[in-house]
């Protein structure tokens, strides 16, 4: 009986309530020409997905801050960090803690060269140095990257000798490599761009590389094969486009990783002579840490509020990207 | 010579071995033998094969390639220079005489190609007697006289020479001891670390891929973006200065073994993050996966499923560093090794390079490649046994 009633129930609300559940809009022929959702467009859906969240936000405004002040950050206090021709850099009394004249302190007594130097003008100067420097050789690394890396998935055939390449990067320690190859070469820009670039381009071509094995023989390839495309068509339309969320994603996570190598060679000597007017967020550090730095601790404050900042704004910045620029998020 | 004689057959015995699986293994011969087929043209053995002989040719190219930078670095009179204590108040022939004389004792000749062969027949893997030759040649008027006395003869399999320029009371060691000597020292903090990555690594990813976007998962992730953001020397040194500020000692002292652990854990701790990084990443990948489903409906509990079904399988990509992290420990970090002072491998490169010393840093080399080769072939052998699917057969 109940079952009964239940199945009339349900009749009832199906067959006579048809009425209330729709309302009437009418026809017009005009709208059905039109096309009432907007238009999918890659980058704008992108940035809607970037813009959902909070941090993304947050770190784009800290980068800002961060090239804001590499560009007038040492204008704030008209010090000179750097003796050159034009005349010699303000000393001051050493290990002075934070200030209202030095924000960041003055360098400390053993440090070599920033001893007595206002940290504030040179901390933003050298992260000036190091911020272009990472993005020349993040900009190098993608370029080598996507192209070596798309040949290289493409044909098959170089897999022997790109294979014995990246074993020889990975069975030599590259410090060693970079100790012998700075025996020979001047340390200025471009040296230390080619040093950077020369073992990282690699890792990125080798990414690269097996991004475009894994799509390659997918349906709509080999079908564009069939159809007699181009192997020069077949990377730049079927398979680069496919993987602009990868390339957008290690664009912005090799500056942060370029900044962090510099620091790196600067802490084994290898990097630009400070002497000569180069200073980068790397040299301050290494510098920062041969002082008595547990005595002064704002000697190593100083670059550290730029350096972690800078990379780990770039790197979230890398991930977000990675996320928004997939188009399996959108909409 | 009885060490000889065992050496050498050994060496034909495995390359015998090898010409033997590649000819079963291509079916020229016991083409109808099934249990010889199933024994030596095993997919694992013709894989390791394989793969031993391209890291062999690893191991030459790099030998060769920073043979060569090496040599170019410290051409001419360079070396002379710095090991001969008297040569600012040496004349020009006398200079000449006793440099040729030094290279004479060193083994290296005016000839690269001479000497890179040499170095390639030291490395070769056959037991030779390698003597050490001790005295230079002492200048009589205007002649030499070479006293060459072949004191201090070893038997080696690996021969990588001699020290001659490091100091520090290590010349004259023969450079395979003076690098089995540091390795003890770096893998005993390298081993701790390894030990603490995985211990906690692990447990770390396993929490946050069970609370998925939860406040462990959060938590989880800063940590591993700042570790991967920050230079490695940015963050070490905010380690020591935790550790010195809850009274860790951070000066390394060999006989303190409370000394460490403050490079122990620094380097435990950033290995960590890596290891949570994928756990979660794999143990995610495998959530959705039709298995997990079908557990679920069986009704195994959300532990069970967890522990026995998606780690079982998450954890297959992740043994293959095991082995590597193992071995890596060997040749422990050099930025770690020079910030709390520890006389280890990376030390030592550091050292040798800025004394010139030819064949330890080749030494260096040689054992890197080596221990990485190792560690690859390592890597993939436990995958093979920990992953039933893998064969590594051609397809």
């Amino acid at each position: 009986m109940s079952t009964n009633n239940t199945v009339k129930n349900i009749d009832s609300t199906i067959y006579h309530n048809v009425e209330d559940l729709f309302t009437v809009i009418g026809a017009s022929e005009e709208n059905i020409e039109k096309l009432t959702s907007a238009p999918y467009s890659y980058w704008r859906e992108t940035f809607k997905q970037l813009l959902k969240k909070p941090l993304a936000i947050l770190s784009v405004a800290v980068i800002f801050l961060i090239i804001f002040f590499t560009i007038f950050g040492p204008m704030m206090k008209s010090y000179r960090v750097i003796s050159n021709a034009d005349g010699l850099a303000d000393i001051f009394p050493a290990n002075q803690s934070w200030s209202a004249d030095h924000w960041f302190g003055t360098g400390g007594n053993k440090m070599s060269y920033y001893k007595g130097l206002d940290l504030w003008t040179v901390v933003w100067v050298g992260a000036r140095l190091s911020l272009i420097l990472g993005t020349v050789v993040a900009l190098i690394d993608t370029f080598l990257g996507i192209l070596i890396g798309s040949l290289w998935g493409y044909f098959r055939r170089l897999d022997p000798i790109m294979i014995e390449i990246r074993n020889f990067v990975n069975n030599v320690p590259s410090l060693l490599l970079y100790f012998l190859l700075m025996a020979f070469l001047e340390p200025n820009f471009w040296t230390i761009v080619f040093l950077l670039t020369m073992f990282s381009w690699i890792g990125l071509a080798g990414f690269i590389r097996n991004q475009i094995i894994i799509i390659r023989n997918r349906d709509y390839n080999i079908a564009s094969i069939t159809l007699g495309s181009s192997p020069k068509a077949m990377i730049t339309h079927n398979l680069l486009p496919y993987l602009i969320s990868v390339i957008v994603t290690v664009v912005s996570t090799a500056i942060p990783a370029a900044v962090s190598s510099e620091v790196g060679l600067a802490f084994f000597g290898l990097s630009f002579s400070a002497a000569a007017g180069d200073i980068t967020l790397g040299q301050v550090l290494t510098d920062a840490t041969r002082d008595e730095w547990m005595v002064y601790p704002y000697l190593l404050i100083a670059p550290m509020v730029v350096l972690v900042p800078l990379t780990v704004t770039f790197f979230y910045i890398g991930l977000a990207l990675a996320d928004a620029t997939d188009p399996k998020n959108h909409r | 010579m009885g060490i000889y004689l065992i050496g050498y057959t050994l060496i034909a015995l495995a390359l015998l071995f090898v010409v033997f699986v590649q000819l079963v293994s291509r079916r020229l011969i016991f083409k109808n033998n099934i249990r010889i087929q199933q024994i030596f043209a095993h997919p694992l053995l013709t894989y390791s094969i394989g793969r031993i002989g391209s890291a062999l040719i690893s191991i030459l190219l790099a030998v060769t390639a920073t043979f060569f930078l090496i040599r170019v670095k410290s051409e001419g009179f360079m070396i002379c220079k710095q090991a001969i204590g008297t040569w600012d108040k040496l004349g020009e022939s006398l200079r000449e005489m006793q440099c040729i004389a030094l290279k004479e004792r060193l083994g290296i000749t005016e000839n690269w190609f001479v000497d890179l062969f040499t170095y390639y027949y030291k490395i070769l893997p056959f037991p030779k007697t390698v003597c050490q030759m001790t005295d230079i040649g002492t200048i009589v008027g205007s002649e030499t006289i070479y006293t060459v006395s072949n004191q201090n003869c070893r038997n080696f399999i690996l021969d990588l020479g001699t020290v001659f320029f490091l100091g520090g009371g290590n010349n004259g060691k023969f450079v395979l001891d003076l690098i089995s000597e540091k390795m003890v020292i770096s893998f005993r903090i390298g081993i701790i670390a390894v030990i603490v990555e995985l211990l906690l690594g692990y447990p770390m990813g396993i929490m946050m891929a069970k609370n998925k976007d939860g406040v462990f998962d959060k938590i989880g992730k800063t940590y591993i973006i700042t570790i991967d953001a920050i230079p490695g020397v940015a963050y070490y040194y905010i380690w020591m200065a935790l550790f010195a500020g809850i009274g860790l000692p951070t000066i390394y002292q060999a006989d303190n073994p409370l000394t460490f652990l403050a490079p122990a854990l620094t380097m435990g701790f950033t290995g960590m993050a890596g290891i949570a990084l994928w756990v979660r990443r794999f143990m995610l990948d495998e959530f959705n996966s039709d298995y997990v489903k079908f557990a679920r409906a069986k009704g195994l509990s959300e532990n069970r499923i967890m522990y026995t079904h998606i780690l079982r399988n998450a954890i297959v990509p992740l043994v293959r560093s095991i082995p590597a992290a193992i071995l890596g420990a060997l040749l422990g970090t050099f930025y770690i090794e020079k910030i709390y002072g520890i006389d280890g491998i990376g030390g030592l490169l550091v050292t040798s390079e800025a004394s010139n010393d030819y064949f330890v840093l080749q030494g260096i080399i040689v054992v890197s490649a080596l221990i990485s080769i190792v560690a690859y072939l390592a890597g993939d052998i436990v995958t093979a046994i920990v992953d039933p699917r893998i064969s590594f057969s051609k397809e």
